[in-house]
């Protein structure tokens, strides 16, 4: 019993990180029917936003070496300024475009991004220090786990608390969802779409920077393609919560982290390897039994 | 008319002339060596040192009045990380007539250079990539690589620990995202079974996308004993995770890995960790108990103002020292020769320790190794080199 619970507990911290990263996803297609493959980058952005640019091998601390209260935000900054201006200067002008236009944008930006850190930074991962005593163990009687897990897991409930007040409690909010719904009616009644949109990348952004703390802080590693992994499976996620839905991404997340924990733990060590095919195993018999997710929007329904 | 046919004639007896004068050049021609690596692209970080070795390689050996009595020219092109690119690049440097080519450390990135070469009929020799399909099996018989097979660096981990330490359990913790961390869990667990009274208490996977490894703790904790040591088939990329999270754990037991992990740079986040093992081609801390390795370190920091990033560079100067012998030996720079040469090496003294090629086997099956500590995040030699006895067996060379 206290194993099945230890496992429940080491399910939930891997859940929970792919649960923000889908979060980050599911919030842009939720908008503007966008899958952007690039929010891994926003989130390797942030974190190499921590250390001096340079491509030095042993790196130098630059936003990382701020206290926490003004480090976290200024990695915010950051990575929402350049989700913003990702906006601005790529997905506003295609708006209009199909989402295979867009799709095809996000793949382009995504690569210029780990370009981008590539020719800034170099290809040798870096090792930091920032966060790692967040690392230290805690123990509960005979389960433990660390620190690091818990803020991970609080940091996902409160900003699923945080995006849902948001959505629908403030002005912006509620035309976001009404953008979602309709967006050319939206438009008509009044809804400043620009703003709506932007927005939603500010918050994807914001949600990224989160995403690359907890990494640094719990893996002291930065690579060009530390995320792309991550955002894959944020994506699966989104597909099996219910894409738009965002307590669909959190929950697909969990699922996720969840049937990947328990496979590791049952799988005989031959079969460990492959764990993956079997995670996806699951995942498809999921979506043949619920193809819309697992929580159904009405907006995200095909209308005859 | 008549000056066509005098120009003509002038011509011919120009050439005439010119003929005896052009075989006397050829001697003093110098032998061109193409590298096609990368100095664009994710490659180039692990391309770079032995590139820069080589070049040092280079100047010595023609200081020393070249090879054949004639200067060595390096020529280099840049592959952009990009396999399609590297074909292109191989292509050219044959085009321009290169002797011999180099090609890069990754064998998806390198070997379409080397194929290139080889239907070209010139040897190629790869920089660092410690894949067994340089050679015959895989690109073919003109192709070589400097490095070792990851499960030679498993087996004299196995023997080391086994041998030097007095440990006989062992658990392996194996990334699943590339053919070396599999290879080199694979390789060491079949080698430890080898060793008489050892125990191997189990494996376990993840992938680097995995980023908590939660469930393999409790996995470990749950062991009826820990383990004698750990060992971690890892890049480093995870490693600085994974070694974090068991520490954090209380799992204490010493943990081995690869040669991938030389150089200190990874060692930033990790500041007190101690008990961790790995063996290195050389020390680039000044405690090697190889003058010549110390040596090279210092003139590599000399020549570019900082010390390689990983042992690893050294390959780079032995990549081109390897050609030099053979080509001494074959007495023409011929590519079918100089295969034929170096297929002869028997634990040839180079810089990067001894190589041994057959007509078979164009990789590494046994490898030295100067065995290295982490001690309170600092990493040193412990000061003696160490072969493993057993050699990878063929058929092993190729499983993962």
């Amino acid at each position: 019993m206290t194993t099945f619970i230890q496992i429940c507990i080491d399910a939930a911290s891997l859940g929970s990180l792919y649960a923000l990263a889908a979060l980050g996803i599911g919030l842009l297609w939720g908008v503007m029917k966008l899958i952007n493959f690039a929010h891994g980058d926003f989130i390797s952005v942030g974190a190499y936003a921590l250390i001096v640019p340079s491509s030095a091998v042993v790196p130098t601390l630059f936003i990382g070496a701020w206290p926490a209260p003004l480090m976290i935000p200024a990695v915010i900054l950051v990575v929402a300024s350049i989700a913003l201006l990702a906006e601005r200067l790529i997905f506003r002008p295609l708006r209009t475009a199909d989402p295979s236009t867009l799709l095809v944008a996000s793949f382009s930006l995504s690569f210029f991004l780990q370009y981008l850190i590539l020719m800034i930074y170099g290809a040798r991962p870096k090792a930091v220090t920032v966060g790692s005593t967040l690392n230290a163990e805690l123990t509960l009687g005979p389960l433990r786990t660390t620190y690091i897990d818990v803020v991970t897991i609080s940091a996902t409930a409160l900003l699923l608390v945080a995006v849902a007040l948001f959505m629908t409690r403030t002005r912006f909010g509620i035309q976001m969802r009404a953008a979602t719904q309709d967006f050319r009616m939206a438009r008509m009644l009044g809804v400043r779409a620009n703003a709506v949109i932007a927005t939603a990348f500010a918050i994807s952004g914001i949600l990224a920077a989160i995403v690359s703390f907890l990494i640094v802080a719990r893996t002291g590693t930065l690579a060009p393609r530390m995320a792309s992994q991550l955002v894959m499976v944020g994506f699966v996620a989104t597909v099996i919560g219910g894409m738009g839905s965002l307590v669909g991404c959190i929950l697909g997340g969990f699922v996720v982290g969840v049937v990947s924990a328990f496979l590791q733990f049952v799988l005989p060590e031959d079969l460990r390897a492959t764990r993956d095919a079997f995670v996806f195993i699951v995942v498809i018999l999921m979506l043949l039994v619920r193809p819309e997710g697992l929580v159904r929007l009405r907006s995200q329904k095909e209308r005859v | 008319m008549r000056v066509k046919l005098t120009s003509f004639a002038l011509l011919a007896v120009g050439l005439l002339a010119a003929a005896p004068a052009q075989a006397a050049d050829d001697a003093k021609d110098p032998i061109l060596i193409g590298m096609a690596i990368a100095k664009s692209g994710w490659m180039t970080a692990f391309d770079d040192d032995p590139s820069k070795a080589a070049r040092i390689a280079v100047d010595d050996i023609n200081a020393a009045g070249g090879v054949l009595g004639r200067p060595i020219e390096l020529i280099e092109g840049d592959t952009k990380t990009d396999p399609t690119q590297a074909f292109k690049v191989g292509t050219e440097l044959i085009d321009e007539g290169v002797d011999f080519l180099i090609a890069s450390c990754d064998f998806d990135m390198g070997a379409p250079a080397a194929l290139a070469a080889q239907n070209a009929g010139i040897a190629t020799m790869s920089i660092c990539s410690g894949s067994p399909k340089w050679g015959p099996q895989g690109i073919g018989p003109l192709v070589y690589t400097i490095s070792v097979a990851v499960q030679a660096e498993s087996y004299l981990s196995a023997e080391w620990a086994y041998e030097k330490m007095g440990w006989r359990s062992a658990y392996a913790l194996k990334e699943t995202d590339y053919t070396f961390t599999r290879s080199q869990c694979s390789g060491f667990k079949h080698h430890w079974g080898e060793l008489d009274g050892t125990e191997f208490l189990g494996e376990d996977t993840y992938k680097i996308a995995d980023s908590s490894i939660a469930v393999q703790i409790t996995r470990i904790k749950a062991l009826p004993e820990e383990p004698d040591f750990i060992m971690l088939c890892s890049t480093i990329t995870a490693m600085p995770s994974i070694i974090r999270q068991l520490r954090a754990a209380g799992i204490n037991a010493p943990l081995m890995t690869s040669m991938g992990a030389d150089g200190d740079y990874w060692l930033e986040s990790l500041p007190h960790l101690s008990d961790f093992y790995l063996p290195a081609h050389g020390s680039l801390y000044g405690d090697d108990p190889n003058p010549k390795v110390q040596e090279f370190m210092a003139r590599f920091e000399e020549r570019y103002g900082r010390l390689p990033t990983t042992s690893l560079a050294m390959m780079g100067y032995s990549v081109v020292q390897a050609f030099a012998i053979a080509a001494e030996r074959a007495g023409t720079v011929d590519s079918e020769a100089i295969a034929a040469e170096l297929n002869k090496f028997d634990n040839e003294p180079l810089l990067i320790g001894p190589r041994t090629f057959t007509e078979d086997v164009h990789i590494q099956t046994q490898v030295r190794g100067l065995m290295m500590e982490v001690e309170d995040g600092k990493m040193h030699s412990l000061g003696e080199y160490y072969t493993n006895k057993t050699p990878v067996p063929f058929e092993m060379l190729f499983q993962e």
